[in-house]
Parts: structure tokens; sequence; C-alpha cells
């Protein structure tokens, strides 16, 4: 039965490496691999474009990150209410905003508001620094402000049931034990409740963090220049799609991977310390694997 | 009000295609997911390899970047087909990355008991994960797939950029027409999208309740 397996596993390793020089080698007859496609990437200007993509990328990622951070939470705690005139219309707004596709916000933020965060961005870059004002992208305002704005309703919405679900699991005997003590509402939330709702909430959190950042490529559609929109640029600057996508993409995964990877292992050290029966985190490879031996 | 009632039709029509792009999306990430999860238990190298780079990729890039890929990269390589089927396409790709990654830990949480009373009865590998182990861990997975099925419903309007007149574009055409009236037509169709999240979940959860995992 065990070479039974290592037949199957040297076929089927065989099998997807066939394929995957196949696959290559469709896009090598495409003229893909030509070198006059993939030289541009090697010219720190070309960089340079991309760079400040990057830039503007990160910077409407780093406002929706906080901002949808902060609003969550206080939505969270308000749709915990005991007032019945603060639970429903929030829980209302959370149920819309959660539901609706953030695009459909976006255009309607840009066909409405953007004449005013135009407005706004034109007094801010005015009348700050320079260097804080291109660091912060005021100039922009008329399509980052529309576009942070619905990335923020949306996420802040997913995040509020988040934050609401962490502080329902805490156990009941934390507040109990807090109101014994004669803490007040503000009290319980801030050093009993919070903290401890943070860390069975951090794994989730963080990924929607990522979610946040590649939500700000809704940018792209309303004319902000982030990263995709420099890709869309590039590719029909110099007529080579497949480079420049692929070169987009990877930064994207170098961006988002590692975040991605930490709410993944925050997870999985929740889980260990969890006691569980031992056989059921086996995963279903080894397992696979134990009962071929053992015939 | 009266810009909705007027302009009932073409939001119907939008969302129509909205649905249609759903359901066959909803089709092809799911069997996709299933199949890539699989691979990534399997005790073959290659296709584990192949299923985890394919993850890794998927879930950690935009869902605009997927359809701008498929929609640019596709004809280059010869590959010319309707918007509609780049859309349905690019969904695929991109939704079932994380409907992988739901399989993937309801297969490792199903008993072990299960793949040793498999065993014992003399069923192959193939035998036991298809009759015994995957419909097992469908039925664990199945809240995350509602999840998944609610984004990939909301990720069904980018296509409206990338030219297929679903319903979120139907906005962008309506307020040309009638900017007075872009709250209530952002209402309307934003309604709709809740309906149809609303019937995902209440059918998903339908069966979560009929399903129970023992």
């Amino acid at each position: 039965m065990k070479r039974r397996l290592k037949v199957f596993n040297i076929l089927g390793t065989s099998l997807t490496a066939v394929l995957i020089v196949l696959a290559l080698w469709q896009l090598a007859e495409a003229g893909q691999f030509e070198g006059a496609l993939w030289s541009p990437f090697l010219e720190p200007g070309l960089w340079r474009t991309i760079g400040a993509g990057l830039a503007a990328t990160l910077r409407a990622a780093v406002w929706c990150i906080l901002l949808s951070l902060i609003v969550g939470t206080l939505l969270g705690i308000a749709r915990l209410s005991d007032k019945r005139w603060i639970r429903w219309p929030i829980g209302i707004w959370v149920e819309f905003f959660r539901s609706v596709p953030p695009l459909l916000v976006v255009f309607f933020l840009f066909l409405t508001c953007s004449r005013w965060f135009d407005g706004l961005g034109l007094i801010l870059q005015r009348n700050t620094w320079r260097w804080f004002s291109t660091m912060v992208g005021f100039s922009d305002f008329k399509t980052v402000g529309p576009l942070v704005m619905a990335v923020v309703l949306q996420q802040s919405a997913i995040i509020g049931e988040v934050v609401r679900a962490g502080i329902l699991a805490v156990p009941k005997g934390q507040s109990d034990a807090a109101r014994a003590l004669g803490m007040n509402d503000g009290k319980l939330l801030r050093i009993i409740l919070l903290p401890q709702a943070l860390r069975g909430m951090s794994p989730t959190l963080i990924s929607e963090c990522v979610r946040s950042l590649k939500a700000t490529t809704l940018g792209y559609i309303i004319g902000y220049l982030d990263l995709l929109r420099t890709g869309q640029i590039i590719a029909s600057a110099l007529h080579n799609p497949i480079p420049a996508s692929f070169v987009i993409m990877m930064i994207y995964v170098a961006l988002c991977l590692p975040i991605s990877q930490l709410a993944e292992w925050l997870e999985q050290r929740s889980k260990r310390t969890r006691p569980l029966d031992a056989t059921v985190n086996l995963p279903m490879a080894d397992r696979l694997l134990a009962v071929g031996a053992r015939q | 009000m009266g810009v909705l009632i007027d302009n009932f039709g073409a939001i119907l029509n939008g969302f129509k295609v909205t649905l249609a792009l759903f359901v066959l999306g909803a089709i092809c990430t799911i069997a996709l997911g299933v199949v890539l999860g699989v691979m990534r238990v399997v005790p073959v190298v290659g296709f584990r390899a192949v299923a985890s780079v394919y993850v890794g990729i998927f879930r950690n890039v935009p869902v605009v970047l997927v359809f701008f890929i498929v929609t640019l990269c596709f004809p280059m390589l010869g590959l010319r087909m309707p918007f509609f089927a780049y859309a349905v396409i690019a969904l695929t790709l991109y939704e079932s990355a994380f409907v992988c990654e739901a399989v993937r830990s309801g297969l490792n949480f199903v008993d072990r008991g299960q793949s040793e009373a498999a065993r014992s009865i003399g069923m192959s590998g193939t035998q036991m994960l298809t009759t015994v182990i995957v419909p097992q861990a469908l039925r664990y997975t199945l809240p995350a797939i509602a999840n998944y099925m609610i984004s990939l419903n909301k990720a069904t309007s980018i296509a409206g950029v990338f030219g297929v007149a679903e319903a979120t574009i139907q906005l962008k055409y309506l307020a040309d027409e009638n900017p007075s009236d872009i709250f209530v037509i952002f209402l309307g169709i934003g309604s709709g999208y809740m309906l149809i999240n609303f019937v995902i979940a209440g059918s998903l959860h339908f069966y979560e309740r009929r399903w129970r995992p023992a």
C-alpha cells in the first residue's frame, strides 16, 4: 500500500510538472518571453513610476485600515448598547453597508461628493505644510476621498460585526465580576471586555486589513493613480500587458501574503492553546498516509 | 421613488445579469474550490504544491486585478471570449482560492474514525474521499462557504466596469440621466443586493440546519 502511494505521488507530481511545462511552452509560443517585453522592468525610471503608484496604494490603504478599525469598533460597541434607539439604526446601517458591493458605494460617493472632497483637499493643501500634504495626498482628495470613505463604510460594518461577536464571546463571569467591583460601562469595556475580545479577534481583524488593502484597487475604476492604474498605464504604453500585470500581481502578493500568513499563524496558535482532540487536528495527508501504511 | 419605478426595467435587467454571473460563478467556484481543497490534502507533492501556490497568489491579490489580468491577458494568448465569460472566469479564479481554504479546514475536521471505518470496509482512497470525507467536510464548511458566496455576489459588481451590464453599472447610467435622484437609485440598487445576500444566507442556513453534522 505504501508503495502504491509512492507511485501515485510520483505520477501525480510528474503530471503537474508536464502541465506546467506545457503552459509555459504555450506562453513562449505566443512570444511572451521575448526580452523586449521584459527589459523595461530593468530600468530604474520605470520602477520610480511603480514606486509612486505603490505609495499611493499604501497611502489609501493606511487611511482605510485605521479609519475602519476605529469606526468598526465604535459600531460594534454601539450595536451592543442597551438603548434601542441606538441599537436599531446602527443595526440597519451595518447590515446595509455589509451587504452592498463596495463598488456601488464608490460610484455613489464619487458622483455625489467628489467636488466637496476636491474643495476640502485644496483647502487642506493650502493650509498645511507641503511635506504633510504630499504624504497624506491632499491633492488626490477628489478620488481618494470617495474611495477611502466607501471602503471605510464597508469594512467598518464588517469589523463592527467582528467586534460585536468578539465582545459577546467573552465569558459572562468577566463582566459580572467587573460590575461587582463597581466598574462603570466605560471602564468595563476598556479594561475588561475589549482587551479580552481583541485576543480572539486579532486573526480576523488582521485579515480584514488585507481586505481593506485589496479594496483600494477600486480607486483604479474612478481614476485614482494607484499601483493597478500605474500597471495599466505601463501595459498600454509598452504594449506588454502580461509582463506588466505579472509584476503588479507579484507586488500585491508581496504586500498581502505576509499579513495573511501572520493572521493564519495567530489563528493556528490560538487553536493550539485550546484543548482539542489530538486526532482531529491531524492533517488529512498524514491520516491518509498513516492508514495506508498500516494496511 | 418615481425614478425607481420609471427605470424598474433597466434595474431589473441589471440584476438578471448579476444573478446569472453569481449563479454561474458560484457553481464554478465551489467545483474548483473543492477540487483545489482536496488537492491540498492529498499525499501527492505536485498537487499540494500547485494548490498552495494558487491559494497563496489568489487570496492575496485584489479582485479588480484578477479581472484586469483576465480581460487583458487572455486575448493576448488567443483566448477570445465574450466579456461575460471573462467575468465568470475572473470571479471563479479569485473566489475559489477562499473556498479551497475553507474546504481544506473542513477536510481536516472530519473525525479520524470516519476514514478508518471507510478503509476497514475496503474503500479505495478515491472512494473514501468522494463518498465519506468530502460530503461531511462540506457540511462543516457550509457557514464559511455562505460568507464567500456573499462576497462573490458583491464581487460581481466589478464585472460592470469590464463590459458586462450588471446592476451596479446601472447606477452610473441612471445617474447620468437623473442626477438629482442618485440617492434613491443608490438605495434601490443597494437594497437589491441586500435581498440577494439575504436569500443566499437564508438558504444556506436552511441547509446548514438540515445537514447538521452529527
